[in-house]
């Protein structure tokens, strides 16, 4: 049995006069990816900051396995188990691969204001980095300074960045952006194996690789869901072919 | 480092009394700096009011002592930084909401109102400020710490001095430092890490704060005077400059801002007089334009290759962005 891990219910989110985000609900469960698209403008990005709280939310509730978060600060978000990467990669350049990852695993799970090492806690800090170097495919780049890396790994990096965090799950801001296409073909693997026992909300504008690797899809358009199912069934649906294709609908 | 704090226990012997309170003075200065470094330089906060907390620890170590009497070097001492302590929490708390340009003028602000608090009110001497009778003393059985002897105050700078560089040293390589530099780095991608950024600055304020407070005690004892100057906006920007120049990546850095600074006062002074302000103006221009990084660009433009690990580029010496 699948459960629900994230529960999004009537989600909005005002800026002055624009609906960023209107009534959107959704469901996420465990080993699923669930893939939200739309044209730009959409509230795609705005979804997945009011998700993992960089934005505040005007209307709706977020539930992560039942509890509510939706007034929760990011870090405690994160703390809790919902992990988040950004549209713009944001490593930190001058650390190695290891000490970006290994940093994301202390603070995620240890006292960040302990004001000395124990030795138990470096190990276990240090065994959570290498598996999340393991699981993106980084584990040869560990002593490699960020910025000298590719665009494509500095990408991977963000994702392992997050999954260091011990995410339940992931929310994942177009992953393959800038990425050629062997790379993001890579990286769409790496991605597929993530949503084993979590979650995954993957925004992402790439739609053969969307409807390679996701379960279930929802699209937006304006800020409102106007399709949610199956990949198969969103696909014929006659509203988003108008939204994406221009086609127009009987009688609209 | 430690080994230039281990020779400085010897300066005793070749120089006399004179330049032994010169030393002690540049070394109280220097942990000044290097407290506001933990703020600026590894924290991302550039603060103004760091001279209040130095000066209100002079004030307090000042209030709390009967006239005619040798106040007890501990109690005075842990007084006065409670109280730096206390105070800084409130600011650190009321400022932190802020970033950037923002911080810098409420601090400012703070800074301020601590400066006319001392200087428009009767609580400390108004304008004139107030003197120190007698200094700080501790008699533990037959050993005496007595700050008025210049060899035993240069000894107990020295000691605070390099306790202060080996406590932010070891701070920076706890998980503490990791915070707090991640959040400089990017407070946003700190924040979705799970660090909880503005607990992390604020107790990065405090301990800073207290830092500054010891020196700021000391240097009271040592001068046996306190004014309004201590706490005010000029001081703050003096050990800023400090900072600047001696390097912001680097927790000895600043120090050696402070040597160099001090330094350059006293010369000029001895040589040009009443005229040394347009000099020394023009040298620590000269020395931000072709020493960017700080003092710690002279041995890595002078070393040979591999002798100076260069940890990062220093591109931009301080963050005042704070949003990206």
């Amino acid at each position: 049995m699948t459960k629900d891990l994230l529960v999004v219910e009537g989600l909005s989110k005002r800026f002055g006069g624009l609906l960023a985000v209107s009534d959107v609900s959704l469901r996420l469960r465990q080993g699923e990816i669930h893939a939200v698209i739309g044209p730009n403008g959409a509230g795609k990005s705005s979804l997945i900051n009011l998700l993992s709280g960089d934005l505040s939310v005007s209307a709706g509730r977020v539930l992560l396995e039942g509890k509510d978060v939706t007034g929760e600060a990011p870090h405690r978000r994160c703390r809790a188990g919902i992990g988040r990467s950004y549209q713009k990669t944001t490593i930190f350049h001058e650390r190695t691969v290891l000490d970006n990852v290994r940093l994301a695993a202390q603070s995620a799970r240890h006292n960040t204001l302990a004001m000395r090492r124990v030795r138990s806690v470096e190990m276990e800090t240090e065994a959570a980095a290498l598996a999340a170097l393991q699981e993106t495919g980084l584990a040869d780049r560990a002593t490699t300074v960020a910025r000298q890396m590719s665009h494509g790994e500095q990408r991977q990096l963000e994702v392992a960045m997050v999954l260091a965090t011990k995410p339940k799950v992931l929310l994942l801001d177009e992953p393959l952006a800038g990425m050629g296409h062997s790379e993001a073909k890579r990286m769409a693997e790496v991605i597929r194996g993530l949503a084993v026992g979590r979650g995954i909300l993957l925004v992402e504008h790439d739609m053969d690789i969307v409807f390679a690797i996701a379960d279930r899809l929802t699209v937006m358009a304006d800020g409102q869901v106007i399709a949610s199912g199956a990949v198969e069934e969103v696909r014929r649906n006659a509203k988003v072919r108008a939204a994406y294709l221009g086609e127009t609908e009987d009688g609209a | 480092m430690a080994a230039m704090f281990a020779t400085a226990l010897f300066l005793p012997l070749v120089v006399g009394d004179y330049y032994l309170q010169f030393a002690a003075k540049v070394m109280l200065l220097g942990i000044l700096a290097m407290s506001l470094n933990l703020n600026v330089g590894f924290g991302g906060m550039v603060s103004l009011c760091h001279a209040a907390f130095f000066g209100l620890a002079g004030y307090v170590l000042v209030l709390v002592t009967p006239e005619y009497e040798a106040p007890n070097l501990v109690w005075t001492l842990l007084v006065a930084l409670a109280v730096v302590a206390l105070v800084a929490a409130v600011i650190g708390a009321l400022s932190l909401r802020t970033r950037g340009i923002y911080f810098i003028m409420v601090t400012l602000a703070f800074g301020e109102m601590l400066y006319f608090l001392f200087h428009d009110t009767s609580i400390g001497g108004g304008s004139d400020g107030i003197f120190l009778y007698v200094k700080p003393l501790l008699t533990l059985g037959g050993l005496s710490i007595d700050l008025e002897n210049p060899l035993t105050f240069y000894m107990v700078a020295l000691v605070c001095c390099a306790l202060s560089w080996a406590l932010i040293t070891h701070l920076l390589a706890s998980p503490f430092g990791d915070s707090l530099t991640a959040a400089r780095d990017n407070e946003r991608r700190a924040m979705s890490l799970g660090i909880p950024v503005f607990a992390v600055r604020l107790v990065a304020f405090i301990v800073s704060a207290v830092m500054a407070g010891l020196a700021g005690y000391l240097s009271a004892a040592q001068f046996g005077f306190v004014a309004p100057q201590m706490l005010g906006w000029h001081m703050s920007a003096v050990a800023l400059v400090m900072v600047v120049l001696g390097g912001t990546r680097k927790v000895a850095g600043p120090l050696f801002g402070a040597v160099v600074l001090v330094v350059l006062e006293d010369i000029l002074k001895i040589y040009l007089g009443e005229q040394w302000k347009l000099v020394y103006g023009g040298v620590i221009v000269a020395l931000v334009l072709f020493l960017p990084g700080g003092l710690q660009d002279i041995l890595r433009l002078t070393l040979p290759q591999g002798w100076f690990r260069r940890t990062a580029p220093v591109t931009q010496p301080i963050v005042v962005g704070g949003k990206q």
